[in-house]
């Protein structure tokens, strides 16, 4: 028996090898692997389905669950903002932060145009500048809202 | 095979291809309306519809509708902030275009009063420059 780690979803996994003894050459025969997760359910079934901390081993390496989900920096742009108003240079800053964090978050396709609020709630996604601004056009919004390109610097400009 | 209908046909205007446009902005809840009727230089280089002064965008107030803030990116690779929204192209030159015209995003931004009529409008149509002899003319296929 073997005890070593594997990566599984970016996630150190401790798991077990068993070799079967009974097999000659035993280090060619099938063998099986059991992980810690498993070894746990396995345990649970026979102790009336006691699961320890189920949910301590769902990392989040870039959105910890303890933290908000936005920079620091972000946060505190969006302090000013609440406060009066902010240089444009700022407003850039956080708009790129939150765009940032909201691609990788909710996995938006490169090119999708979004509107979304300053704290990286997504209100409208579409394949056509001309199709997201449609969509908002007709609605009200209780938080500020702006637009972006998911991979791209700018909404529009010079090409 | 019928031949390119022309929708407009014009001399430069101080060295640039320059043309009258009209741009409405339709509030869809109550129907309210603004148009904009201004001189646009073409710009073959401005993926949007339309570049007004950010000015303008007070006259958007009385019919309801709120532009969204969003990056853009200016000449020369500047970064800035402008607001936009939706509208319609619907005329150039002489030429009305079929209702409802093109479908087309606004922006508005800076201090120009000289709009820009950029590639969500002209990438519709076949475009001509004719550099030596300062005219620029848009055809329909």
């Amino acid at each position: 028996m073997a005890l070593f780690e594997v990566t599984s979803r970016n996630e150190i996994i401790e798991c077990e090898l068993s070799f079967d003894q009974s097999i000659p050459n035993p280090e060619r025969a099938p063998v099986t692997i059991t992980t810690k997760i498993e070894q746990e359910r396995i345990i649970s079934r026979d102790d009336e389905l006691k699961i320890e901390n189920p949910f301590c081993r769902i990392k989040l390496p870039e959105f910890p669950i303890d933290r908000p989900w936005l920079p620091q920096q972000a946060l505190t742009i969006i302090d000013k903002i609440r406060k009066g108003p902010v240089s444009e240079k700022q407003l850039l800053t956080l708009m790129d932060l939150v765009a940032e964090q909201a691609t990788a978050h909710f996995q938006l396709q490169r090119g999708k145009f979004v509107a979304s609020t300053f704290l990286g709630r997504i209100v409208e996604v579409s394949d056509t500048r001309v199709g997201l601004l449609k969509k908002i056009q007709n609605r009200t919004f209780t938080e500020e809202i702006f637009v972006w390109r998911a991979g791209f610097s700018s909404f529009s400009g010079r090409t | 095979m019928s031949s390119p209908r022309t929708i407009l046909q014009k001399d430069y205007s101080e060295g640039r291809a320059i043309a009258d446009v009209k741009i409405a902005v339709i509030n869809p809840d109550n129907f309210r309306q603004i148009t904009f009727e201004k001189k646009a230089k073409i710009d073959t280089g401005f993926d949007a519809g339309f570049h007004i002064q950010e000015s303008e965008m007070s006259q958007l107030a009385p019919i309801g509708v709120r532009p969204a803030v969003g990056p853009i990116t200016l000449a020369g690779n500047i970064p800035a902030t402008a607001y936009h929204c939706f509208g319609y192209l619907q005329k150039i030159g002489d030429y009305e275009l079929p209702p409802p015209g093109i479908e087309i995003t606004l922006v508005f931004q800076g201090t120009r009063p000289q709009g820009l009529l950029g590639l969500e409008a002209i990438s519709n149509w076949v475009v001509t420059f004719d550099g030596p002899a300062q005219s620029f003319k848009i055809t329909c296929k």
